[in-house]
């Protein structure tokens, strides 16, 4: 465990804005939202593919849209069937 | 209410076409270009919007991500604006009215009168106009305190006048003068004379020279108490006579009243309606669907511009009963009598009540004779110099 990661431990502060960890809050099916990603790989209708600073996501589904997009916020809406981290 | 932002701000419909998307998007986020509702539209073809401001900061992006930018639409309200053809009118419409509203609210659109009994609403309106106070005249222009001294100096028959002015709107409330009865100086010399027709019941003088007695007819303005005396042994007096004078008279009343009578008695089922008029005339009727039916009337607005009455209607059954003679002397009899009695003069005694009726054409007709006992007499001044001149010719 780092410093930063001891220290925001500790101190009790969220680790999102730390660490900048990737959050995740997925509605339902059909939106998720990730905080403190780096850029956009892959984009089509049934597959996008994230960067972040510790994973790569892998957003499988149907009907994907980005409905809004960030510097480090994006929004994806659509029949999402699966979210995987490379 | 983001939605409603973006609207007000405008937005443009992209169309990106290249193999990489993707680094289109990623170089324009970097570059702080807020994008929404990002769609695949076909085989490297995508739809997107932004900001119109933001559009402008593309051409780079488009450049190094090696992607063809093409403009599909414009929202919002920047460009519905823009896209009005005759925007100089609307705008110098838009100015007028600004300057119109402006310039209306510095002025008297409305006056209301109030406390007036017998001087008509518009007779105070003429009068302020004399003042400068009228519809449509500038509020600045107005001193109130010196309306209301000089309408006071000039007018006799009002006491008291109040001018305020709120908004718009100029409220004025008066008081009418009471106009003071002739009273005869109790020291001035004055005849009594009769004021109506009759025979003398009671006449007690205090003051003065009776020249008729009781028992005899007089009529109206006939000289019952004489304020002048000459004798053999004294000059020519003049005193201020007083004396109790009460009067036989007899009063006849005739009526005609119908032997058919309505009754009408309410259902219970009740609709409301409103009647609008707009500066004077009537624009919109209040209407029922009764057949027969009574309405009370409430006001809800009354300017000189728009007024609106709320009207209830009362729905109701009539039956006309046909009455015989007697029927119909038995009810309107007492009605009418008690009519008569209320419009007698005061402190009128009646002797008696004779009365006659006769049926003619499907009405009935009543007559009604009072006899009366009522006080009279009215003082008449005397005007010496006349009484002189006459003498001397």
């Amino acid at each position: 465990m780092g410093i930063k990661e001891k220290l925001a431990e500790k101190s009790g502060m969220p680790r999102e804005i730390v660490l900048n960890y990737p959050k995740l809050t997925l509605i339902g099916n059909n939106e998720l939202e990730i905080e403190n990603y780096k850029g956009i790989i892959e984009y089509s209708d049934t597959l996008i593919r994230l960067n972040t600073y510790l994973f790569m996501f892998r957003i499988e589904g149907s009907e994907l849209e980005i409905s809004s997009v960030t510097t480090d916020f994006i929004s994806v809406r659509g029949k999402i069937k699966g979210i995987e981290m490379l | 209410m983001q939605e409603l932002f973006k609207f007000f701000k405008g937005y443009v419909i992209i169309k990106i076409t290249g193999d990489f998307p993707e680094r289109f998007l990623n170089l324009a986020v970097n570059r702080n270009i807020y994008i929404w509702d990002v769609r695949r539209a076909g085989n490297n073809v995508y739809t997107m919007k932004m900001s119109a401001k933001a559009f402008l900061e593309l051409k780079k992006v488009a450049y190094i991500s090696n992607c063809r930018v093409s403009v599909i639409a414009k929202k919002g309200f920047i460009f519905r604006l823009k896209s009005i053809k005759n925007l100089k009118a609307i705008l110098t419409g838009i100015l007028i009215f600004g300057i119109v509203i402006v310039y209306v609210s510095g002025c008297v659109t409305d006056i209301y009168v109030e406390g007036n009994e017998n001087l008509t609403v518009s007779d105070i309106e003429d009068r302020l106009s004399g003042y400068g106070l009228k519809r449509w005249v500038r509020k600045s222009s107005l001193d109130t305190e010196n309306i209301q001294r000089l309408f006071l100096k000039d007018n006799d028959d009002v006491s008291y006048i109040a001018v305020n002015l709120h908004g718009t709107k100029a409220y004025v409330q008066v008081a009418e003068a009471v106009e003071k009865p002739y009273i005869v100086d109790a020291d001035a010399p004055c005849n009594i004379v009769s004021d109506k027709d009759g025979i003398v019941e009671t006449l007690r003088v205090k003051t003065g020279f009776p020249v008729v007695k009781e028992g005899d007819a007089v009529h109206q303005g006939q000289l019952l108490v004489s304020g002048i005396t000459d004798s053999r042994f004294l000059t020519v007096r003049y005193v201020n006579s007083d004396a109790e004078i009460v009067i036989r008279t007899w009063r006849d009343f005739c009526r005609e009243f119908p032997l058919i009578r309505e009754i009408r008695t309410k259902t219970g089922n009740t609709s409301t309606s409103y009647r609008i008029t707009l500066w004077g005339k009537t624009v919109k009727k209040a209407k029922t669907k009764f057949d027969n039916f009574s309405a009370d009337e409430e006001l809800v607005t009354d300017q000189s511009h728009l007024g609106i009455t709320k009207v209830k209607f009362f729905e109701e059954n009539v039956i006309y009963e046909t009455l015989t003679p007697e029927e119909a002397f038995e009810i309107y009899y007492k009605e009418y009598l008690g009519e008569i009695k209320k419009g007698l003069p005061e402190a009128t005694e009646i002797v008696s009540v004779r009365h006659n009726s006769k049926e003619d054409e499907g009405k009935l007709r009543i007559w009604i004779e009072l006899e009366t006992l009522e006080k009279s007499g009215v003082k008449q001044e005397i005007k010496k110099e006349e009484t002189n001149n006459g003498e001397n010719n």
